[in-house]
């Protein structure tokens, strides 16, 4: 085990100097962290970090990368945490995807390119209106035509797609086999005709949306690996989401995966409540802390994050995502109601974080697969449990 | 922002362990699977102690590698967590967790006969317990081992003393089989060890290091109440199927993993960081008891309700488990006074600025 501070040599340094730049260059110094998420992650500071191989840090610099390893990862990652900025590894995680399947060399060089320049970025395709968590339950219908694809159908949910170049694309293609053989997986531009975008507004203010497509028409080059066979292309970005996998890198890596979208923020939260309850009112001279209802309030959440940090894998997803919406409830039950004066108002709690965090951290135990998914997970692979029951499939 | 300029300290996160970190605890716990069995543990009941247990894990040198060691980058309390959680999986009936704090304790102090008792205490030929209520407890203290002990450290006016007795204290019995006794400086002998700051610091640290090594002991203990309903739930049926294929079943139970595997990690943490470097995240002994008291608790429940009616005989092996969940953690501390002490820490600046969100 190693929890040690790592010596950061020149090299690292000048990577930090170079991240610390961009970053201040595309935002300026103002610290508006509520209004910084995901899917409004600017178009600019993605290209800005591509310039200098940060989307990819550790990329070789001649793939558009840095070259700068687990560690560059790392630094980077950090910069972009306490900012609060969130970039989202799809793109990057689907590179691999990219390079092993789509067969058109050209294409794949402008993809992969793209992504490490941080012009491309890519949102999923998966979930639909009927679909729930049976992601191969696919109704979205692409029919050959010649050297084409004609594709109908839509997906929900889908986030970043109003800023996105691709999208990454799980269709049905054969409806006379089970219903994991016959999907075909592609990555399809966004902007080919047919496509609309509609978008939906979460509590927590950020934009997704449902993805129509009309008689999408695309090219046969598009489509990755095999017909009938994109059950299999997904395997890898699955249990990536999913946090199956070495995640370690010596202790450089994202040790809980999915867990990040969670604690990130809630350390945020956590910080700011903490500071309000140390802050001596000047009159009484006492602070909320003195209190020993507050003061254990606050120690709860306190535990509850660092389990959560700790946690890997799809058990960090679990722990962090219930823990954060867990925290968010329990730390407005000992503000009281000063912490939901709504962000933006000058009376605001702290920047107004328990507000922002209430609405955030709603959906971080539903995107990206929900816990209830990780838990069939944890059950199966963590403690030795039966396949949970197939629906309909009973003895009686 | 004024956090900008703040100094960057990147810290890896790095669980895995090593052959040599591994090696030792695993043969520990080779040795407790096929010695400390179900009959072994019942035999040593009502008092709670195997005495010839005790002596044998002395022998191999449990309490001796959880100690600090300049000459040995492996010992220490990392060691003492690896071996902990074991003992508190197969619910070793020996003051593990309390043995190698007082010896780590005694090795702080060049108080009279301290040296000679430390190397008593790890070698198992003397037991010394350490009276770890907060300042608010007060005296006298239900001692977690106080029914075997020859002498017990506490923190009194202010200082650090070693009460003794010569004769033996009687048992208080308490659920789950502790070897408790009523402890207090009107019925013993008093001898100082330390005073003023240095033992008030280095009793702080002592009950800190019994939170980790408690803390771990709960995760196995946790670990094992669900690994017995885990099988439980494979081979009993309900209308045709195993009932841990009902969602019903299977997700409490995954609930609970994440909770006991998340105090698990964070108790080994906290030990990692208890021996290198104290004051850098001094939060974590607080929390990892915290959250193990808490997923303890909540496991060998949920342990208990799978089991069904199996579960509440009084013979079976999650009464085993479930009756040792409580005791464990609230021989050592009251959870209130552990959050608040945790609220103190916190309020310290480290914690308000979040410089660096991994670092919270």
């Amino acid at each position: 085990m190693d929890f040690g501070a790592v010596d950061l040599d020149e090299n690292a340094t000048a990577l930090l100097a170079r991240v610390r730049k961009v970053l201040d260059e595309a935002l300026g110094d103002s610290d508006d962290w509520p209004v910084r998420d995901r899917e409004s992650s600017p178009s600019n500071l993605h290209r800005a970090l591509g310039e200098e191989g940060l989307i990819a840090p550790r990329w070789p610099v001649l793939d558009g990368g840095a070259d700068a390893g687990a560690l560059g990862d790392r630094l980077v990652s950090e910069e972009l945490e306490r900012r609060q900025i969130y970039i989202s590894h799809t793109p990057v995680m689907l590179a691999q995807t990219v390079n092993k399947y789509l067969r058109d060399e050209p294409l794949k060089q402008r993809i992969v390119r793209g992504i490490a320049a941080g012009q491309v970025r890519i949102c999923l395709g998966y979930s639909e209106p009927d679909g729930g968590s049976d992601i191969a339950n696919v109704r979205t219908r692409a029919i050959r035509d010649g050297d084409e694809w004609v594709i109908n159908g839509a997906k929900v949910f889908t986030s970043v797609a109003h800023l996105s170049q691709y999208i990454f694309l799980l269709t049905r293609t054969n409806t006379d086999v089970p219903k994991h053989r016959g999907l075909t997986m592609f990555i399809v531009p966004l902007d080919l005709p047919g496509f609309e975008l509609q978008p939906l507004i979460t509590i927590g203010r950020d934009r997704l949306n449902i993805t129509y497509m009309r008689d999408v028409r695309v090219a046969d080059e598009y489509r990755l690996g095999d017909i009938d066979s994109g059950w299999a292309v997904l395997q890898d970005p699955l249990n990536t989401e999913h946090g199956i996998g070495d995640l370690n890198d010596a202790g450089l890596g994202d040790i809980h995966g999915q867990g990040k979208l969670s604690t990130v923020p809630a350390s945020l939260m956590l910080g700011r409540i903490i500071r309000w309850g140390a802050r001596r009112d000047p009159q009484t001279g006492q602070a909320p802390l003195d209190q020993p209802l507050i003061a254990a309030a606050i120690a709860n959440a306190a535990v509850d994050l660092e389990i959560a940090r700790n946690s890997s894998g799809p058990m960090g997803k679990v722990a962090a995502s219930e823990a954060y919406a867990r925290m968010a409830a329990d730390l407005i039950e000992a503000v009281g109601i000063a912490g939901l004066v709504s962000q933006g108002h000058e009376d605001a709690l702290e920047g107004g974080v328990l507000d922002w965090a209430h609405r955030r951290s709603q959906a971080t135990t539903i995107a990206g697969g929900t816990t209830e998914v990780f838990k069939n997970i944890l059950a199966e692979s963590g403690l030795g449990l039966p396949r949970q029951l197939p629906v309909g499939r009973r003895s009686e | 922002m004024a956090e900008m300029s703040l100094p960057l300290v990147v810290r890896r996160d790095d669980f895995r362990l090593t052959d040599d970190e591994s090696s030792f605890p695993s043969s520990v716990s080779d040795y407790l699977a096929s010695a400390c069995t179900h009959e072994r543990v019942a035999q040593a009941e009502p008092l709670g102690f195997d005495s010839a247990l005790w002596q044998s894990l002395t022998q191999m040198g449990v309490v001796e590698a959880a100690q600090a060691s300049d000459g040995d980058p492996v010992s220490g309390l990392l060691q003492g967590a690896l071996i902990a959680e074991t003992c508190g999986q197969l619910t070793a009936p020996v003051p593990y967790a309390e043995a190698v704090a007082v010896a780590r304790l005694l090795g702080t102090t060049n108080g009279p006969g301290a040296a000679g008792l430390r190397l008593d205490v790890i070698s198992g030929r003397a037991v010394v317990g350490l009276a770890s209520g907060s300042q608010l407890a007060g005296w006298p203290q239900l001692v977690a081992s106080g029914a075997i002990a020859s002498g017990v450290l506490g923190l009194l006016g202010g200082d650090l003393v070693l009460l003794r007795q010569d004769e033996r204290v009687p048992q208080v019995p308490v659920q789950g089989n502790l070897p408790t006794a009523w402890w207090g400086p009107e019925m013993s002998s008093v001898t100082r060890l330390l005073t003023g700051d240095n033992a008030q610091a280095a009793f702080a640290r002592a009950r800190s290091e019994y939170m980790v090594l408690t803390a771990s002991a709960l995760a196995g203990l946790g670990a094992a109440s669900l690994d017995q309903a885990a099988a439980f739930a494979r081979d009993r049926t309900t209308k045709g199927v195993p009932i841990g294929a009902l969602q019903g079943v299977s997700h409490p139970l995954a609930e609970c993993k994440v909770a006991v595997e998340g105090a698990r990690r964070t108790a080994r943490k906290a030990a990692w960081f208890c021996e290198h470097e104290p004051v850098a995240d001094p939060k974590l002994p607080a929390v990892a008891f915290i959250a193990a008291a808490r997923a303890a608790d909540r496991a060998c429940r949920t342990a208990m309700h799978v089991n069904g009616g199996m579960g509440v005989m009084a013979d079976s092996e999650s009464a085993r488990y479930l009756l040792r969940s409580k005791s464990w953690a609230a021989v050592v501390a009251r959870i209130p006074d552990v959050q608040l002490e945790l609220a103190n820490v916190l309020r310290s600046p480290r914690y308000q600025e979040v410089v660096y969100p991994s670092m919270l």
